[in-house]
């Protein structure tokens, strides 16, 4: 067993750790819920699951890993959960359409399993906000709700729509419920609004976290060192060009890891609280024109596809996948992801760069959003908050439970098959599988690729190196309507200008006049906001 | 007498000279290959072999050998089929009834003793300039019990206001010295319906019943906001599932088998949803422009 050190303190969010109400009101970004009144929310209180032993330890913030699945998966729920009344849920489904409810025997074990039928109204990822914003002006609300992010006014929704679960849930409260009290505080954060816990976390966090992946057999075969970690932006762009041949139809990389160059740069991550408590979104930092400048660096060295900046992720797949790249900017998921779609590739194999320092800076890492979405409970409706704060709590089974094995991989000989104690899906339980369970509630994603315990214990190195310098989106969880009504509106010019300047199209020197448009056009107003937010998050 | 001229005359005109055809011949060759090439190049792609498809990074305009292996993931599980079929039933028995219910109205409003045509007109103007709206369209669907069956697919788009214009446009042309006489021949209101006025109507009823297939068959959105169970979703919600979601057909987080390119299954799941309602333009090609200028010059 290891365990992973997460030296220092987190860069940017440091100062707003000081309390759990703090907890309540800093964090990472895209739009949070926390509402601007009320105080303090008293927030649930961690206990991680000592049930099932990694190989590797994470915290409420790192990720555990596993070498292979427990052999004897631990049964951490008794009961069912389920009142043996149907439970309605609407979501989005990231994959492929799976077999319905009558023709799904997953579906239907699960559903005897937590001993109420589930029924799910499944919209595709792309077209999911439309039909949850129809479904909620309508009123015709199921009793879980898949919520995302990027609702608009999502406090006034969550109050107005859902259950109130802070008795439930805050404090000790929450150690009915032990696989909910195994999500951190950060998970949480998210799910706060007028000082109240208004629904449960679909945890992301540290699996968002990007790198640059990279192909180890291509740089092996290139003579370079399959793990290396370049140790200076320079050494970075160097070895972009040593994976470069344009003759052979091969470019390093296949899109402008913007975000790495900003974390190279020693950039905080999304809106930062200063000493002084005043908001700066990353854009404004100083040291955004060193960041556009390594950006700019790399596209005159030629180490970029020349359609990067028109390609979509489709393609940008296809070329890491097909070799015409060795190097991607993506999260530990794609990571997975690539490994698991190209299994039968000889010899593919992923492994991780995280931001080295440019110009001496102090390379920070970018924490990844704390949330996928959150899943809230109807008012409205007719099962009991423990029911459906049961069911929540079985979904969020951690990696190594009897539960996680069921919601994950399903009955053996089914939709799985065992290999030594790894559970292999089969093509029938792939498809069965993918109903959208996770997003009722999950626990934090956990390093682990069956029969390949080499590639967790990659993962778990590259996340070493990033948890030395980790910041925050002190903005998470902090409400502000300026952001909710115009961030797009005024942030696309930002990036639009950024491409320009990274193609050297546009002059950096322009960049300040760009940024101050930004703050001319809502910017500042939403800084003040989260600053507002803060204050009364805190209670102050 | 005058020299006769170098250049046949065509149509009373002088046929185009060597430059002028090649001209015409290059403008219309680029224009062809802008329409084939993108077609070419779904086709090829859904056919490719993983490596070629890898090795172009997306896209190929010829297959090097044929793969199947996208068509067969496709139909794997079902979905594809089903949805297919779905589509097809939706949109032949919508257009058969968006039809019966669309010549029902127009031929009534194009009579001109009845006395209700203006009202009923006006009605069908209305709901043609002012659309209610999302939510109001859901809220009856829910009320009147069709959420999650396929009825909510074809019902509230049934009678398009634009369609019933045209095909009443088309009937008020119809020589009132026909009917009259069918009247005194003994037939009824029907009978000069059914046999005289719709014998009459194939080019307008073939433009119109395409205009509605087309729409039943490209329609996702009713299907996104109305229909819960996938297992009956159409085939275009389907497409955009598969097309849109860049990560469709992976599994993140487990082991599988080799799924063939993403590029590949999307172009393939393009092709299915394509070539059924290709096939029905050939059928109707013959009446399709004679339709569309009836009823646009008597409007």
């Amino acid at each position: 067993m290891v365990q992973i050190t997460r030296r220092g303190a987190l860069a940017g969010g440091a100062a707003a750790l000081g309390s759990i109400g703090a907890l309540s009101a800093c964090g990472s970004g895209g739009g949070g819920p926390a509402e601007s009144g009320g105080g303090p929310a008293p927030m649930p209180t961690y206990t991680k699951f000592e049930g099932v032993t990694p190989d590797w330890v994470g915290d409420d913030i790192l990720l555990d890993g596993f070498r292979s699945y427990p052999a004897e998966p631990v049964a951490g729920i008794e009961e069912p959960p389920g009142d043996g009344r149907p439970i309605s849920f609407i979501t989005n489904i990231p994959g492929a359409i799976p077999p319905q409810r009558g023709e799904n025997p997953f579906w239907q074990a699960i559903e005897e399993t937590i001993g109420s039928e589930l029924h799910i109204d499944m919209a595709p990822n792309a077209d999911y906000e439309a039909k949850f914003q129809t479904t909620i002006a309508s009123g015709d609300l199921p009793d879980l709700i898949n919520i995302p992010m990027s609702t608009p006014d999502l406090p006034g929704l969550l109050s107005a729509t859902c259950m109130d679960l802070t008795e439930h849930l805050a404090g000790d409260a929450i150690s009915a419920y032990p696989y909910l009290a195994n999500l951190g505080p950060e998970y949480w954060k998210g799910c706060v609004a007028e000082g109240g816990i208004f629904g449960v976390p679909v945890p992301r966090l540290f699996s968002r976290n990007f790198a640059v992946l990279t192909r180890r057999d291509l740089l092996e075969a290139k003579g370079v060192d399959p793990d290396v970690q370049p140790e200076t932006w320079d050494e970075f762009v160097a070895l972009c060009q040593e994976l470069t041949d344009p003759a052979g139809g091969t470019w390093a990389l296949t899109r402008m890891p913007g975000n790495i160059a900003n974390m190279a740069a020693g950039i905080p991550n999304g809106w930062h609280r200063g000493e002084d408590g005043a908001f700066t979104h990353y854009i404004e930092h100083e040291a955004m024109t060193a960041s556009l400048e390594a950006q700019l660096a790399l596209f005159e060295a030629g180490v970029l596809n020349p359609d990067a900046f028109l390609a979509n992720a489709s393609t940008r797949k296809e070329w890491f996948a097909g070799g015409r790249a060795a190097l991607d900017y993506d999260s530990f998921v794609a990571w997975t992801q690539y490994e698991s779609e190209n299994i039968a590739v000889d010899g593919f194999s992923v492994g991780g760069i995280v931001a080295p320092p440019y110009q001496g800076a102090e390379a920070v890492q970018w924490l990844g959003g704390a949330l996928n979405s959150i899943t809230g409970f109807s008012a409205a409706s007719e099962h009991s908050v423990e029911t459906l704060l049961a069911v929540a709590n079985w979904f969020a089974a951690p990696f190594g439970t009897a539960e996680h094995l069921m919601k994950k991989f399903g009955i053996r000989g089914q939709q799985f098959e065992l290999e030594g104690t790894d559970p292999i899906p089969t093509s029938r339980g792939v498809l069965e599988t993918g109903i959208g369970l996770q997003y009722i509630c999950d626990a934090p994603m956990a390093y682990y690729f069956p029969g390949r315990p080499e590639i967790p214990e990659r993962q778990v190195g590259v996340q070493e190196r990033m948890a030395a310098a980790l910041s925050r989106d002190d903005g998470y969880g902090l409400y502000s309507p300026t952001r909710d009504q115009k961030a797009a509106e005024i942030e696309t010019p930002v990036w639009d200008a950024m491409s320009e300047m990274v193609q050297g199209r546009r002059s950096i020197s322009e960049y300040p006049d760009v940024v101050a448009a930004w703050r001319e056009g809502g910017g500042a107003a939403i800084a003040e906001e989260l600053a507002e937010a803060y204050e009364a998050a805190e209670g102050a | 007498m005058p020299r006769a001229r170098s250049r046949a005359l065509v149509h009373g005109q002088a046929a185009p000279g060597p430059i002028e055809n090649a001209i015409k011949i290059l403008v219309l060759g680029v224009l062809c290959l802008v329409v084939i090439v993108p077609f070419l190049t779904v086709v090829s792609t859904s056919l490719a072999p993983r490596e070629q498809i890898s090795a172009a990074g997306g896209l190929v305009l010829l297959p090097r050998g044929i793969d199947l292996s996208a068509y067969r993931a496709l139909f794997s599980g079902g979905v594809v089929s089903r949805a297919l079929g779905v589509s097809i039933g939706v949109t032949v028995v919508g257009t058969a009834l968006s039809l019966f219910v669309s010549c029902l109205l127009a031929y009534a409003t194009s009579r001109p003793y009845f006395v209700l045509a203006r009202p009923v007109l006006l009605v069908v103007l209305i709901g043609m300039l002012f659309s209610p709206g999302i939510i109001p369209v859901y809220l009856v669907v829910k009320q009147t019990g069709l959420l999650d069956s396929l009825w909510a697919l074809i019902i509230p788009t049934m009678v398009s206001g634009f369609n019933v214009i045209v095909l009443r446009s088309f009937f008020q042309g119809i020589p009132a010295e026909l009917t009259e006489s069918a009247t005194i021949d003994g037939a009824g209101e029907w009978g000069v319906f059914a046999r005289i006025v719709l014998p009459l109507s194939k080019a307008p009823l073939a433009v119109v019943g395409l205009f509605y297939a087309v729409g039943y068959w490209n329609s996702f959105f009713t299907a996104l906001l109305y229909i819960s169970d996938a297992a009956k979703w159409p085939m275009q919600l389907v497409l955009r599932t598969y097309v849109v979601n860049d990560a469709a057909m992976g599994q993140a987080e487990l082991a599988t088998e080799n799924l063939p390119p993403q590029s590949s299954l999307q172009m393939a799941i393009l092709v299915v949803s394509m070539v059924p309602i290709l096939l029905i333009y050939p059928f109707l090609q013959r009446h399709f422009a004679k339709g569309v200028l009836t009823g646009a010059v008597k409007g």
